[in-house]
């Protein structure tokens, strides 16, 4: 069930409807229902995998706590952490062990090792996997205390709003708020309100401006043989602004929708284009992943603690595992090698820039040394980007081949840049959707404050203005329908 | 407190403006066959008031192209519409007969049975046309729903209920006919008016061989829930099939249906085995499948006969609630003058139906080397329009409209264009650019309707339909 499908559209009200006139203390078994259903509506099959994630952290969990020794602590959570890796690696990662170990096996000459099992991969399983695994993390540091009962604890894994695709929550602020549950108020009309905001921002940003641009993406990268500078040049840019509104759409869907509900969500997205380095970059993205990646990863490894080899390895590490997690091929694991070579070489470099600066008097606090900063960073970004797209190495070669050799600028004025899937009209639909995204980028760079809350500063009227101008234009130039089938968040996938 | 109530209003404000301007993106977005054929009759029968209607025909193409209500309205004044969709399937032809019901009452439907010879329409804009040309009820959502699960598509049924998903990309396509009612909507009464001719092969029964065909469960099914229906509303029910070139396994089913209607004590009218009907099939028919208005005619006639033979049904003429009848069969007619025109190459015969005809303008431009080169064969024509001899050597630009006589041009290079409003939107641009080949002599909107090298120019602007029927050069 899409969040930008009639499905959801029918599933959510009800849901709100129910759990608006259910008593405070058993809203939360409703929710936990909900989000079961809305999990199987996937795959029923796969419902055992997220029981026995919840089932295992849960009972680590309690055990973490009650041992007494912090070897028996370690041993537990290390026991935690490898089932919930191996139900990851079994679902995720196995076509990629063998298809790799038959590639060195073949290179000796010895046949190939025919795969035991062949599975679909679980929408969410990265998500919550790791969210259950943050949770016994926090519980062997003491940072939070194992939870007993046990439908809280299943609803904290598995609350639908963030379940598929994130964001990947702490314990300390969405278990800790699902325990309140019986104690506070959750609807509000401030709450509903931003909620609803972002909800529609989030569709918006999915159905207009991601799926749109994905069209022409996607046909780029299926025509490669057609393409030449401009085009790849065009379909890279195209997929820095479809990965940007399809995952941070998702994300404002999911924030908003559990804003609704009264349960308040981590930031996942805060205007991460408008970032001056790669390093601010991913401050700015995927927030909830790149933050567990430093709290459980990074910051264990040694973090910036032990000397620049060290910080440089650990980087390298990170960003490496980083781009294995969002998918199992090579080309994701060389886009996080990219990642942390900017960062490195952005470091290494810092020293020389500062004095280069210097030297020739630049005054870095004026707009156009930001702007050109912010131009820069995006470039780094967007090129980076074809390595996470290109699903194989193969593909990547052909893109980037293309993409430095076959200049071709008349394909601009010869319009057949529109073979790709948009013509002009959904073009200028692209450009003015991507404009109203930006102006609202800009606002919540400046405000720091989301659009729902931004929109609930606003008066009545102007609200009420952009919700229908919001919802006319999804309903009306949104991608979906039935001869629409590429509206899957891309995230889903990973 | 205040804060609750204008929480309350603001909320109340936003439903409000929302379900409103939705209503109007729907309006101008739902499925309508703006492309100009307009083959689903229910915009015309949203537009009848409630219980005028005495007989109803239902039927898919066969049905709308063989039976003209406005000919039974000539005949005898009966008020007879038909409730007729391209590819009328079975699910649509019953959802289509209860919709129908629910503002008529209508003594006889004439059931036609075409629909047993097709199953899933394989024309997606005949399936929208049935399932998305009611409008939205349990009725429109049960059809959608018969339907889709009859052919395996369940996964789209939410998809064509909420309507969104399939319309929305009509954006791309949307024209003025979207926004502005297409008149002719208002008054016609289902019939689909088609006056030009293709020879076929034979109608009839006697001219084929029955080959083998199963009459399905389904069929009978078919045809009880239309049964049951008349005896709960009332209705005298009446089973009929189009004359059309029809198959060996088209005849062996009508037969079915034929054997059915006896059980049941019920008529079927297969008007293939009514020679008596004199069908000409040279000039009788549209194609293989259908009737044009000449056949059309004498169906219609019989169907006339047959329903003052059997039914009391009163005749209507004169009444003024009954005007859109007069005004379908004044259309029907005025159609035939638009296809003359069409099909004749004699200025004489092109001025003449031109003169008789209501409710357009037309636009005259004479220009070029008519004077010097040709003899004063449209001297006498003009001279019928009120185009006196000296305006005739001088040449120049009219606009005939509602009885009067406008000069637009003088075909003076020193002139400045003329502009006149043609019906509701259109802006019609006359103007002399030097030679007689010129494009923006005549335009109207983006249109150029030039002389193109003719001497004379004829362009019909229908004020009914707002749009221009027909271009006459000599």
């Amino acid at each position: 069930m899409l969040f930008n499908s009639v499905e959801f559209l029918i599933f959510f009200p009800i849901v709100l409807a129910v759990y608006l006139i259910l008593p405070k203390k058993v809203k939360y078994i409703w929710l936990l229902i909900a989000s079961f259903y809305f999990y199987m509506s996937w795959n029923p099959k796969y419902v055992v995998l997220i029981v026995f994630s919840i089932a295992v952290t849960y009972v680590m969990g309690l055990l973490i706590e009650k041992a007494k020794k912090v070897s028996s602590k370690k041993w537990v959570l290390g026991l935690g952490i490898a089932a919930n890796l191996g139900v990851l690696f079994l679902f995720k990662y196995l076509d990629f062990f063998f298809d790799n170990l038959n590639s060195l096996l073949s290179a000796v000459g010895i046949h190939a090792v025919e795969k035991p099992f062949d599975f679909l991969l679980p929408v969410g399983i990265s998500f919550y996997t790791f969210q259950a695994i943050g949770y016994c993390i926090d519980v062997y540091r003491g940072e939070i205390k194992a939870e007993r009962n046990i439908a809280r604890y299943a609803l904290f894994v598995s609350f639908f709003p963030q379940l598929v695709a994130g964001p990947i929550e702490r314990s300390k602020n969405l278990l800790s708020q699902i325990k309140e549950m019986g104690e506070r108020r959750l609807w509000t009309y401030d709450g509903i309100v931003s909620g609803f905001g972002m909800m529609l921002w989030g569709l918006f940003m999915k159905m207009m401006i991601a799926d749109r641009v994905g069209i022409f993406v996607d046909s780029v990268y299926d025509n490669l043989f057609m393409t030449g500078t401009v085009e790849t040049a065009a379909a890279a840019i195209g997929f820095s602004l479809q990965i940007y509104a399809d995952f941070a759409g998702y994300s404002a869907i999911a924030i908003g929708a559990a804003r609704v509900i009264g349960i308040n969500l981590m930031e996942n997205f805060n205007t991460p284009y408008f970032a001056t380095s790669i390093a601010e970059f991913w401050r700015r993205w995927h927030i909830s992943l790149s933050t567990w990646f430093r709290d459980y990863l990074y910051i264990p490894l040694g973090g910036n603690r032990k000397g620049k080899f060290r910080k440089y390895l650990n980087l390298l590490i990170t960003f490496l595992v980083s781009g294995l997690w969002h998918g199992a091929s090579w080309t994701f694991v060389i886009w996080g090698g990219i990642h942390a070579a900017y960062q490195i070489i952005e470091d290494l470099f810092k020293p020389v820039r500062e004095k280069v600066d210097k030297a020739l008097e630049v005054d870095r606090n004026v707009f156009s040394y930001k702007f050109g900063q912010i131009f820069f960073t995006f470039v780094l970004t967007t090129f980076a980007w074809i390595f996470f797209r290109a699903r194989s190495v193969s593909v990547l070669g052909e893109y980037l081949s293309r993409l430095f050799t076959k200049w071709d600028p008349w394909v601009l004025s010869d319009d057949s840049i529109y073979g790709f899937g948009l013509d002009a009209r959904e073009t200028i639909i692209l450009y003015l959707s991507v404009f109203v995204m930006l102006i609202v980028s800009f606002v919540r760079y400046k405000k720091g404050a989301d659009i729902g809350e931004i929109l609930l500063r606003q008066n009545r009227a102007f609200r009420i203005i952009v919700f229908v101008l919001l919802i006319t234009a999804i309903i009306v130039f949104g991608e979906y329908g039935i001869d629409f089938d590429s509206n899957k968040f891309i995230y889903f996938d990973f | 407190m205040k804060k609750k109530i204008l929480s309350f209003i603001s909320v109340l404000a936003f439903v409000l403006i929302l379900f409103f301007v939705l209503r109007s993106v729907y309006n101008a977005l739902r499925w309508k066959d703006t492309t100009g054929d307009y083959l689903s009759s229910f915009d015309q029968l949203y537009a009848t008031e409630n219980d005028l209607i005495d007989v109803v025909f239902v039927g898919p193409s066969h049905c709308y192209d063989s039976v003209y209500p406005a000919y039974l309205w000539e005949d005898a004044g009966i008020a007879s519409f038909d409730m007729s969709v391209s590819g009328q399937d079975r699910d649509s032809s019953y959802h289509h007969l209860v919709e129908f019901l629910k503002t008529q009452k209508p003594k006889v439907v004439f059931f036609e049975v075409a629909a047993l010879i097709f199953d899933q329409n394989d024309n997606i804009g005949n399936e929208y046309r049935n399932l998305l040309s009611m409008r939205p009820s349990v009725n429109s959502v049960t059809l959608v729903g018969d339907y889709l699960k009859r052919y395996g598509r369940k996964d789209e049924i939410l998809d064509y209920t909420a309507r969104f998903p399939i319309i929305h990309t009509r954006y791309r396509e949307l024209d003025r006919k979207d926004v502005i009612p297409y008149e002719p909507n208002s008054f016609m009464r289902g019939e689909h008016i088609r006056w030009n001719a293709e020879e076929i092969e034979y109608w009839g029964s006697e001219n084929v061989e029955a080959t083998p065909a199963e009459f399905r469960d389904e069929y009978t099914e078919w045809l009880d829930k239309v049964y049951d229906l008349s005896v709960k509303e009332g209705f005298s029910l009446v089973l009929w099939a189009a004359p059309y070139q029809l198959s060996g396994y088209e005849k062996t089913l009508f037969e079915g249906v034929a054997d059915y209607a006896a059980d049941k004590g019920l008529v079927m009218l297969d008007m293939n085995r009514m020679p008596e009907l004199g069908l000409d099939v040279s000039t009788d028919f549209f194609d293989t499948a259908h009737c044009n208005a000449h056949g059309a005619k004498k169906v219609s006639d019989y169907f006339a006969d047959y329903i003052l033979e059997n039914y009391d049904i009163p005749d209507h003429r004169g009444d003024v609630k009954y005007a859109q009848w007069d005004r379908d069969l004044e259309y029907v007619y005025r159609q035939k003058s638009i296809y003359d025109l069409s099909v004749t190459e004699d200025v004489n015969e092109y001025a003449k139906i031109l003169s008789e005809m209501k409710d357009v303008s037309v636009i005259i431009s004479l220009e070029g080397e008519y004077g010097r080169y040709y003899d004063d064969r449209y001297r006498e024509v003009l001279s019928a329009f009120g185009i006196s001899g000296e305006e005739y050597e001088k040449g120049g630009k009219w606009i005939f409209t509602g009885g009067e006589c406008i000069k637009g041009h003088d075909n003076d290079l020193q002139e400045d264009p003329f502009y006149y409003t043609l019906g509701k939107y259109d802006t019609l641009k006359l103007d002399f650019e030097g030679d007689f080949l010129h494009p923006e002599n005549v335009m109207i909107g983006h249109d150029s309707y030039s002389n193109a090298g003719y001497c004379l120019l004829f362009v019909v602007y229908d004020d009914i339909t707002n749009e221009v029927v027909s271009t006459g050069r000599f």
